[in-house]
C-alpha cells in the first residue's frame, strides 16, 4: 500500500476513535503548551534581566573606592576614599586607555531639594558632560550639561522624572528654580524614565556639575577631593576586557600599589552582573522547562498506553489486512502514522494554545513572555518524534503478528 | 443434499489432474505449544493439488482442517516439511513475498467473513487491490464494483457489513477473495454460519469460480457442501487418512 493509501487508513480509524484520540492528542497538547509557556517565561525573564542591566550604560565598567576583598587591617586604613579626579582625567588618556571610550567622575551625596511649596530628597550625582553617554541616558526636555558649565562651577541641574514630577508637579521642569541644599540651581533639563535596575531608582536623581559639586559638598579633611566613583565605557562591547585591564594597570601605578590583589579599588564590569543575573534565569528557565518536559513525557507514554491498547484490540483487523497481502512494512507505517498523526496534532494544538497564553498572560499576571520561534518548531519536532517513538513499539508488535494468529484472537 | 454441479465439458477431475501440482506438501508438521501441551495439529501430511482442481477438506471438529488451509494459505508456516506452490519452496520466503502470495495467487473466504465492520462493501473489497499496489482510487472502484456484481451485489455497493444480511457478508467476502485475480480460492467453512438457501448461494459462487478455472479448497464438516468438490481429502488427528476421487 502506498503513502497516501496509510495515510487515509490511519485518519480513518483516528477519526472512527474520536473520543480516545482526543483524550491522547490532550495529554501531548497539555505537554508542548507547557513548554511553550516556561520556555516563553524563561525567555520574558531573560529579556527583562539584559534590559535593566543595559539601562546601566552600554559598554559600562563601575570603578568604586576600596577593596572587593577588604580585610581588617586595610578596612581600617580607610580605603573607601581612594579615587581622585586626577584619577578620572588619567583614565580619560587615549594614550594610557585606547579602549577606554569617556569617563565619569561621580561625586554622590544625597540632598534635600525645594521648590516653592514642594519639597523632596534625592541623590544628587556631580558629574561631567560624559556622564550621559557613559551611563546610556538622554535628555527629554531641555539641554545636558556643558564642559564649560563644569568648568565655571555653574548652578544648574538635570533632574530624573520622578524629581522632576514631585518638585514641579504639572509643569515642565525645565528653567524653573530649585534649592538643593538652600543654594539655587537652574534646572535646564529632564532625564529619560529609565525605570529601576538593581535596586537603583534611575528616576530619582538630580546631576549637577562635579565642580559645584565639590564646592558645596565635597569631603573635607583627609578625604577631600576624593570621589564616590568612576563610570567608565569601553570602546564596545568586545574591548570590555581590555579596557578593565588598563584601568586596572593605570590606576595600581597611580596609586603606587605593586600587587593587584592589595588594590585599593574594584572594578566591576556590567557584564559581570549581565552574567550573573542571566545566569539565575537560565537555571530557572532550565528547571521550568524540565518540569514542562516531564508534562511531555507523561503525556507520550499515555500515548504509547493508547496506541498499544488500540494495538491489541485490532489484532483481527491486522490479521486480516496481512491475510489480504499487507506486508509487516504496511502494518507498520500505518500504525506509525497514527502515532505520528497523534502526535503532531497535539504538537499543533498545543503550540496554539502556548501563544494564546503568550498573549494573555502578561494583561493577568503583569509578567512578560516571549514565544520562542525555536521553542515552536522545537516542540512540533518533538511532539511528532513523540508520537512515532512512542509509537513504535506497538506499531511494531502490530506488524509482528502471525496473520493466522492475529485472525483468530476474537 | 444434492446441488446441481458447474461443471463443463472437460473439465472433470480426472482430465485435470494429470495437469503439473500447483500445491505440493510433502511431510507437514505442524506443532502448537511445548512440553505437555503440545499438539501436532498435523502428522506428515502428504498432498497434491494441481491447477484448476475442485477439493474438499473434510473431516471431525479439531483434526486439524484449519491448521491445513492456514499452512496451504501462507497464513501460517509448517513446523517442518516441505511445501511447494507453483514451484516456489514457500519455507524460503521472506515475509514480503508471502505477503505478495496471500495477495496476488490466493483469495481466502473464512466462516467468520472478517469484513471490516466500519468500510462499506466496496471499500472492504478494494483492500486487497491497495496492497496490491494499484494506486488509482478510479481503477481499484472500478475493480470492486465489477467485482461486487459478479457476485450479484451490484446494488449494495455502500452498504456496511452491519448493514447487510449474513449471505451477502460472505458474498462481499468472496468479491474480496477474486478481486486481485488469483489462482487459488481457499474457503474455511464458507457456509458454517449460513442459513441453507444462503448457503445454497454461495456453494453456486464456488462452483462458478472452479468453472472459469480457479482451484478451490473447500473446507466443511458438511457431507452435502463436500459433495459440490470433485475430491475429498479427509483429514482425522493430523493425519491425511484418505483421498477419494468422489466422481
Ligand atoms: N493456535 C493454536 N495453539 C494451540 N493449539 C492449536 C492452535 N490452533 C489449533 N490448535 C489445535 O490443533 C488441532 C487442530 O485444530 P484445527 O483448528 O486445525 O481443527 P479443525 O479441523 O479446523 O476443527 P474445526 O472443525 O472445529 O474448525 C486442535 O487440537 C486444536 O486444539
Ligand atoms: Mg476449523
Amino acid at each position: 500500500m502506498n503513502l497516501l493509501g496509510s495515510l487515509q487508513t490511519a485518519v480513518e480509524s483516528l477519526i472512527e476513535r474520536r473520543l480516545r484520540t482526543a483524550l491522547t492528542t490532550l495529554g501531548i497538547l497539555i505537554g508542548i503548551a507547557a513548554v511553550i509557556l516556561t520556555v516563553g517565561l524563561g525567555e520574558g525573564a531573560q529579556a527583562r534581566v539584559t534590559s535593566a542591566i543595559d539601562s546601566l550604560g552600554t559598554n559600562l565598567l563601575v570603578i568604586s573606592p576600596g577593596s572587593a576583598t577588604t580585610g581588617p587591617v586595610r578596612g581600617a586604613l580607610g580605603s573607601a576614599a581612594t579615587l581622585t579626579l586626577a584619577d578620572a582625567t588619567a583614565l580619560g588618556s587615549k594614550l594610557d586607555c585606547p579602549d577606554i571610550a569617556a569617563v565619569a567622575p561621580v561625586l554622590q551625596s544625597s540632598q534635600t531639594l525645594t521648590a516653592g511649596p514642594n519639597n523632596w530628597t534625592a541623590p544628587v550625582i556631580g558629574s561631567t558632560a560624559s556622564y550621559l553617554a557613559v551611563r546610556n541616558r538622554q535628555v527629554v526636555l531641555g539641554t545636558g550639561i556643558t564642559s564649560a558649565q563644569v568648568n565655571s562651577d555653574a548652578h544648574v541641574a538635570l533632574v530624573g522624572t520622578e524629581v522632576a514630577a514631585s518638585l514641579f508637579p504639572g509643569t515642565s521642569p525645565a528653567g524653573q528654580i530649585t534649592d538643593i541644599a538652600g543654594v539655587p540651581f537652574t534646572v535646564i533639563g529632564e532625564l529619560n524614565p529609565a525605570g529601576s535596575s538593581a535596586n537603583t531608582n534611575l528616576d530619582n536623581l538630580v546631576i549637577i556639575p562635579i565642580s559645584t559639586s565639590e564646592e558645596l559638598f565635597g569631603k573635607t579633611g583627609p578625604f577631600a577631593n576624593t570621589l564616590s566613583g568612576i563610570f567608565v565605557s569601553s570602546t564596545s562591547s568586545s574591548t570590555m576586557g581590555a579596557a578593565y585591564d588598563e584601568a586596572t594597570s593605570l590606576l595600581l601605578q597611580l596609586h603606587h600599589i605593586s600587587r593587584p590583589s592589595l588594590a585599593d579599588f574594584t572594578i566591576t564590569p556590567q557584564t559581570s552582573l549581565l552574567s550573573t543575573a542571566s545566569t539565575v534565569t537560565h537555571s530557572l528557565t532550565i528547571l521550568l522547562a524540565g518540569v514542562a518536559a516531564i508534562a511531555l513525557l507523561v503525556g507520550g507514554i499515555g500515548a504509547m498506553n493508547i496506541m498499544l491498547v488500540s494495538v491489541t484490540e485490532r489484532v483481527p483487523e491486522i490479521g486480516l489486512r496481512k491475510a489480504l497481502g499487507a506486508t509487516r512494512i504496511a502494518i507498520l507505517q500505518q500504525f506509525l502514522l497514527e502515532a505520528g498523526l497523534i502526535g503532531l496534532t497535539g504538537g499543533v494544538l498545543g503550540v496554539g494554545l502556548g501563544l494564546v497564553g503568550i498573549a494573555v498572560l502578561p494583561h493577568l499576571l503583569g509578567t512578560s513572555l516571549i514565544a520562542s520561534s525555536l521553542a515552536i518548531v522545537g516542540s512540533l519536532i518533538v511532539a511528532t518524534a513523540i508520537g512515532l517513538v512512542f509509537g513504535v513499539y506497538p506499531a511494531m508488535r502490530a506488524a509482528r503478528l502471525s496473520p493466522m494468529v492475529a485472525l483468530h484472537s476474537e | 443434499m444434492t446441488a446441481p454441479l458447474a461443471a463443463s465439458p472437460g473439465q472433470f477431475a480426472s482430465t485435470r489432474s494429470e495437469r503439473p501440482p500447483l500445491i505440493e506438501l510433502e511431510s507437514i508438521w505442524k506443532t502448537y505449544g511445548m512440553g505437555a501441551a503440545t499438539v501436532h495439529a498435523l502428522q506428515a501430511v502428504d498432498l497434491r493439488i494441481a491447477d484448476g482442481e475442485y477439493v474438499a477438506i473434510v473431516g471431525q471438529s479439531g483434526s486439524g482442517k484449519s491448521t491445513l488451509m492456514h499452512i496451504l494459505g501462507c497464513l501460517d508456516v509448517a513446523t517442518s516439511g516441505r511445501y511447494l506452490l507453483d514451484g516456489d519452496n514457500v519455507q524460503d520466503l521472506d515475509d514480503a513475498a508471502l505477503a505478495a502470495i496471500r495477495n496476488r495467487r490466493i483469495g481466502f473466504v473464512f466462516q467468520q467473513f472478517h469484513l471490516l465492520a466500519r468500510l462499506s462493501a466496496r471499500r472492504n473489497v478494494e483492500l486487497p487491490l491497495a496492497y496490491a499496489g494499484v494506486r488509482s482510487g478510479a481503477e481499484r472502484r472500478e475493480r470492486a464494483r465489477s467485482a461486487l456484481e459478479s457476485v450479484g451485489l451490484g446494488n449494495r455497493l455502500d452498504h456496511r457489513p452491519g448493514e447487510l444480511s449474513g449471505g451477502q457478508q460472505q458474498r462481499v467476502a468472496i468479491a474480496r477473495a477474486l478481486v486481485t485475480e488469483p489462482a487459488i480460492i481457499l474457503a474455511d467453512e464458507p457456509t458454517g454460519n449460513l442459513a441453507g438457501d444462503q448457503s445454497a448461494e454461495i456453494l453456486a459462487l464456488l462452483d462458478d469460480l472452479w468453472a472459469t478455472g480457479r482451484t478451490v479448497v473447500l473446507i466443511t464438516h458438511d457431507p452435502g457442501v463436500a459433495a459440490h468438490a470433485r475430491r475429498l481429502v479427509r483429514v482425522q488427528d493430523g493425519h491425511v487418512i484418505s483421498e477419494e476421487v468422489s466422481r
